[in-house]
């Protein structure tokens, strides 16, 4: 079936089955910042925003996303203009190897996007989908106050 | 000098070189392009270049032991979009290890691509290569194999009984003795320790058990490999060890090196599982079979059941001590089960000895020995701690049982036996990795320090003994005091390329394999230290069998010190080179030998090398320290490419070192132990580390932390669990319970440089120590709340329940 | 945790080789073309649980999420919430954080992980009602009422829905009852790490006057069984003062009525230490007295 969805404000056009998940849709269709640890809905590293809220795509029939709004990590920023939480992650040491990164960046966005405001406990109930085994998760934490912090200070985006 | 940062602490005793890059918490090299999720790792590169690429999946056996007496592929073949088949039958038949060690490995030869035997559940029984992932999902259903079921060795207790299955019956090269399922065996000795433990005042012997854990890395093995236009088969993969994987591969499938290649792109974690050879080849015979491009991605369920995981052991532990608690013998046998086959059988095994023994020097007879046996059971090889995780249970719960009954506080006990600086032991050269080890002397350690530190940090004088209580919830502090290693000694080798661009920045290649660690930023910053530039002029390339020079691989807390000093090197070569046309253009005199001589790792404080004498790199510049001239290292580099004398200025440069300085730690806790429900909180952690000099603090903050965050997992709720013939039941993240951003404890890092001058910068390591502190740490501390002493690990509520109510464990 | 989200269409829907994927317009729309259809049609929600489990015999998918059904209104009656809501939303209403202390919205905003708390529908937790379910087990103890739609609406109690579910039907949506309003909600449950499903699930509502129990629902789940309401419980609670000597006697008896069983995760005997845990966590709260 042919399925209409906004990729990082673009409109995409899709030929999918319908029994298709979002994340293999996406790196199929290109969007490979989008990674996969599990394919069960567990580690959080498949991470997207679906109409902002965080999903897993590995978990999302790609039917549920046909007409939706779906934003990847690269549709919050990338190299060229990275996002205030992209330079924060990278500035506070919570970049180890990158693979949980994209989910875990995107779940603080949803975060900050609706709290610009959080406490350390609120930060770690809205990124607890993602697993990271590399950090051990402190200076994930101490970036996303950070970046808060920068957002309300009015830092450009 | 101290810098603060909440939870964190970097302190520094002694005095220093100046640095204007080394020491600093720089930005990744590659963090931009990781924040934006760059299609960097295996399966991104192999989904963009080769979207015709075949995906393969593996057919493995449900039965732990026995023989396969038939297997019938036609099946299977003859569905549309499968290409290839892979059995015993058509498969070469070569024996090999899946370590990835240096030459010779120290590992049994016990491996086949696949043989007409199974020998635990998940054990290779077939490959397809086809089309899609459905399609070999498909086929690997209509592969018919009738076993021949044997039984199994399920428990390493019943591994050496007489009548035991044996697990190899081929009885492989390398196999210490396979008719008793022993695949390594160690025994050392220094003095008699059993006189020494019946002339001691005061004894004690305890045996602990630790469990089966993985590493959980959250990208699981994946690795492609391709045919590339010259007809050198390409290996793309998420692997520690590219040359060992080359080497490997080429002598299994009987392709010379020269037409194999292999690449490590960025990868998702390795921790020690992706030391070992276990896809690679599949792929790479896959290309060679089918001549089109070849990917396995392992599942999250392969991960647990067929990748590696940590050997669990069982470990009897005794002391003997006079009533002033001064150790006079340590004695240490291990029962480790390796499972079913021997990678990193004997060298984890000996690290169970090695990195842990010397710590106590003070004992003057050591008896170290054990048995790593096979079972029918999921392989354990390298992880982080590497057998010193597992042996540091029994030591530090040993010592702090002897210390109560002494009537002694824990960690003064531990300060009379303690190795300081300036002390050897005899355990050092006495037992290696395989070999004999090698002769050491402490040279750096803040080890007293971290202990005071950390105690002071945890509130130990307040709340030692206390058994604090709020209802049914009682409190404990515990601790536990490491050492590990930095490399293998005189067997690790490293090498780094080095050449200057005309604008005056350096392209730097090496073979350090940066596995999320940070390596390539590290190295990059060493490089740029020495050369006198900012990181933004040297960029790497790292861990390519052709493009950059060979390197072990990322294991046994090499890299930064065995990697470092061949990046300092080269370095060095490079910028003497770039002082060589400086003084031509300036017509002044520079002793040849000055230039050429084979650069020093080590960076004597008190003695500079002999060539900063006259000149020295400063912003881009070389200044002569004769004249105060200056000249642009760009145009040096512009004289030496297009005008005059022209050579290219660069430099290969290995490192070997015959020292392993050990990183030092103390790990401090404070948990809640619920009576109710046996559960155990931590509320607070503390880490006291000594690494030598941290190259890149952050970096070293997060391993710490990382490494903390594994170990409580380890110590509390990490365990596979086990039916009734051999499977694993709980193989997924839903039910291998690691810990989420919401269980890590209040977590102090205090982090104490010291000089290590055998070190590159003065640095030592940091990448696996700090697993080793939770499960003691925690147990002593529990010992310290309740008064009972657990002997099996985890720590799951319900274990530690049972040893509430009386239930021995 | 992960939830389900529906298909009660037949009985263990799961979901394969899908050929179509229909968006329904109403629930009428969507009951229609399942009748239609038949067993080879299941609803989807979130469809977490249908990419999970798949089932071969299922071609066809009906998505709900056009139906109007993701909705919070206050009435007379209660709080109605809509059967395609999700944890994420009824863990932000200002109305179910005022209903019961707020247990239900606190609870939605911490069980499972963040983004299946934006997945996870009540419809869709009630439909497939795993046994570590950790939403149906509180919704039970507050007393509430399912809607259901099979060509007309109709309504019966969660407690009994969950024990004789109805083929065919649709859930629209749950009723929080009005007059629970006051009580005072309790969620407790032990996991192995804090981003788990439940090795023993226990939920109560319990109303008082003064310092004298009036009312008590009480559930356990996760047993390694499904929710289970426990009236013997009750009845040890109703009527007595909020004493010590009413809980302990409750923690001593209560192992003894609820069935427990062993699984991967945890023993009978462990979840029986469990189920005292339980009731003494119950004590501490109504009382706020550490034990």
């Amino acid at each position: 079936m042919t399925i209409s969805i906004t990729v990082n404000t673009l409109e995409r056009s899709f030929d999918v089955q319908p029994d298709e998940i979002l994340l293999d849709v996406l790196r199929r269709e290109g969007y490979l910042e989008v990674k996969g640890g599990c394919h069960s809905g567990d580690c959080g590293a498949c991470t997207v925003l679906l109409d902002g809220r965080p999903v897993a795509s590995c978990l999302t029939l790609v039917g549920k996303a046909d007409g939706h709004a779906v934003t990847t990590v690269r549709g919050i920023g990338d190299q060229a203009h990275p996002h205030v939480l992209q330079e924060a992650f990278v500035r506070n040491g919570a970049v180890q190897c990158g693979y949980c990164i994209p989910g875990a960046i995107t779940s603080a966005k949803a975060l900050l996007d609706e709290n610009p405001d959080p406490t350390e406990e609120e930060i770690r109930l809205a990124m607890d989908s993602n697993y990271c085994r590399c950090t051990g998760y402190e200076q994930q934490v101490e970036a996303v106050l950070d970046a808060a912090a920068q957002l309300r200070k009015g830092s450009t985006k | 000098m101290s810098i603060e940062k909440k939870g964190f602490r970097h302190l520094t005793e002694g005095s220093y070189p100046a640095t204007h890059v080394v020491g600093r918490s720089v930005d990744k090299v590659d963090g931009y392009a990781l924040v934006s999720g760059a299609p960097m790792y295996t399966d991104d590169i192999a989904a963009r270049d080769f979207p015709n690429r075949l995906h393969g999946r593996i057919l493995t056996s449900l039965i732990a032991n026995g023989v396969i007496v038939s297997i019938d592929t036609n099946a299977a073949e003859a569905l549309p979009g499968v290409r290839l088949v892979l059995t015993w039958k058509n498969t070469p038949r070569t024996f090999y290890t899946t370590a990835g060690q240096g030459w010779p490995e120290p590992s049994p030869y016990d491996n086949q691509m696949f043989t007409e035997r199974v020998h635990f559940v998940g054990d290779r029984v077939a490959a397809v290569f086809a089309d899609s992932e459905d399609i070999a999902e498909q086929a690997l259903r209509l592969i018919k194999v009738s076993f021949k079921e044997e039984p199994a060795v399920l428990d390493a207790d019943d591994a050496m009984k007489p009548g035991a299955p044996i697990v190899h019956p081929e009885d492989p090269k390398g196999v210490y003795d396979s008719a008793h399922n022993v695949a390594a065996h160690v025994d050392i000795n220094v003095g008699n320790v059993e006189r020494a433990l019946a002339e001691s005042e005061v004894t004690i012997s305890e045996t602990f058990q630790t469990h089966y854990a993985q590493h959980t890395p959250m990208e699981t093995h994946t690795a492609f490999a391709y045919t590339d236009d010259m007809g050198k088969i390409v290996i793309v993969s998420s692997t520690q060890v590219p040359w060992h994987a080359r080497r490997i591969v080429s002598r299994v499938l009987g392709l010379p090196m020269s037409k194999l290649r292999v690449v490590k792109p960025r990868i998702g974690g390795g921790f020690g599982t992706k030391q070992e050879i276990l896809i690679d080849d599949l792929v790479a015979y896959g290309t060679i079979k089918t001549g089109l491009p070849c990917e396995i991605e392992l599942t999250r369920k392969e991960e647990f059941i067929s990748a590696r995981t940590r050997h669990p052991m069982k470990i009897d532990m005794s002391i003997g001590s006079d009533m002033q608690g001064h150790f006079r013998a340590l004695k240490m046998y291990v029962l480790s089960n390796t499972g079913a086959y021997g990678s990193h059988s004997l060298t984890v095994m000996s690290n169970t000895g090695s990195k842990t023994l010397p710590l106590y020097n003070k004992a003057t007879d050591v008896r170290f020995f054990g048995d790593a046996v096979y079972t029918n059971l999921p392989v354990s090889g390298a992880y982080r701690g590497y057998g010193a995780t597992q042996g540091y249970v029994a030591l530090e719960c040993t010592i702090d049982d002897l210390a109560a009954k002494l009537g002694m506080d824990p960690i003064e006990l531990r300060k009379k036996n303690m190795i300081r600086v300036g002390e050897g032991s005899p355990i050092f050269e006495a037992l290696g990795e395989g070999r004999q080890g090698v002769a050491q002397t402490i040279k750096s350690s803040s080890l007293p320090t971290l202990v005071d530190l950390g105690a002071e940090a945890i509130g130990w004088i307040e709340k030692r003994g206390k058994r604090v209580r709020s209802g049914h919830k009682v409190r404990g502090v515990g601790m536990s005091m490491h050492m590990q290693g930095s490399g293998i000694p005189l067997i690790d080798m490293a090498s780094a390329s080095i050449k200057l661009n005309e604008d005056g920045s350096y392209f730097m290649t090496m073979g350090a394999t940066d596995i999320g660690t940070g390596s390539d930023t590290i190295l990059s910053q060493m490089a740029a230290e020495v050369l006198g530039v900012t990181m933004d002029k040297i960029s790497v390339l790292s861990s390519d069998t052709d493009l950059t020079p060979f390197d072990v691989g990322a294991y046994a807390s090499s890299t930064t010190f065995v990697s470092g000093g061949a990046v300092v090197k080269a370095a060095k070569a490079v910028r003497n080179q770039v002082f060589a046309v400086a003084a031509e253009i300036l017509h002044e005199d520079l002793d040849a030998n000055l230039v050429t001589a084979e650069p020093k790792v080590e960076w004597d404080n008190t003695q500079a090398d002999p060539i900063l004498s006259f000149y020295r790199m400063e912003d881009g510049n070389v200044v002569s320290v004769r004249s105060g001239k200056k000249v642009s290292v760009s145009d040096i580099a512009y004289r030496a490419y297009y005008e005059v004398n022209q050579h290219q200025i660069a430099a290969t440069q290995s490192f070997v070192s015959p020292y392993s300085p050990p990183p030092f730690a103390a790990h401090f806790v404070e948990i809640e132990v619920d009576e109710l429900t046996g559960k155990v909180e931590v509320l607070k952690y503390v880490a006291a580390v000594d690494c030598g000099v941290s190259i890149n603090p952050d970096l070293v903050r997060g391993q710490i932390m990382g490494a903390i965050a594994n170990g409580i997992g380890y110590a509390l709720t990490e365990e596979y669990h086990f039916g009734s013939h051999g499977n694993m039941t709980n193989s997924s993240l839903f039910d291998y319970k690691i810990l989420s951003r919401r269980d890590m404890p209040p977590t102090e890092v205090i982090v104490v440089d010291t000089y290590e001058p055998t070190g590159p910068w003065g640095a030592k390591s940091v990448a696996e120590i700090n697993i080793n502190g939770a499960i003691p740490a925690i147990g002593n501390a529990i010992f310290d709340a309740t008064g009972i002493r657990l002997h099996r690990t985890p720590y799951t509520p319900e274990r530690v329940l049972a040893a509430l109510r009386g239930k021995s464990i | 945790m992960i939830h389900m989200i529906i298909s009660v269409v037949c009985k263990e829907a799961r979901m394969g080789r899908i050929t179509q994927y229909y968006h329904a317009t109403s629930l009428e729309d969507a009951f229609a073309k399942a009748k239609q259809l038949g067993p080879v049609a299941a609803y989807v929600g979130g469809g977490v649980e249908l990419v999970l489990r798949r089932n071969p015999a299922i071609t066809t998918l009906i998505d709900l999420s056009r139906c109007g059904l993701d909705y919070i209104a206050a009435a007379r009656e209660g709080i109605e919430i809509g059967s395609q809501t999700t944890l994420t939303t009824i863990s932000r209403s200002t109305d179910i954080r005022q209903y019961a202390g707020g247990s239900l919205a606190y609870w939605a905003g911490r069980i499972a992980h963040n983004n299946l708390r934006d997945m996870i529908t009540v419809g869709g937790a009630i439909g497939r009602n795993q046994p570590w379910n950790d939403v149906v087990p509180h919704l039970v103890a507050l007393g509430t009422q399912v809607r259901l739609f099979d060509g007309a609406e109709r309504i019966m109690p969660l407690s009994a829905y969950i024990e004789a579910k109805q083929p065919g039907v649709i859930i629209k949506g749950v009723l929080l009852p009005a007059g629970n309003a006051g009580s005072r909600g309790f969620l407790w449950r032990f996991t192995r790490t804090q981003q788990d499903i439940s090795m023993l699930h226990f939920s109560a509502l319990v109303s008082c006057e003064g310092k004298v129990m009036t009312a008590a629902n009480v559930v356990f789940a996760g047993r390694p069984g499904h929710a289970a309401v426990y009236p013997r419980v009750s009845e040890e609670l109703v009527g007595r003062s909020l004493s010590h000597e009413t809980f302990a006697r409750v923690a001593e008896m209560a192992p003894d009525l609820v069935e427990v069983g062993t699984d991967l995760r945890a023993t009978g005997e462990f979840r029986r230490e469990l189920v005292r845990a339980a009731i003494v966590n119950l004590e501490e709260h109504m009382t706020g007295m550490v034990q």
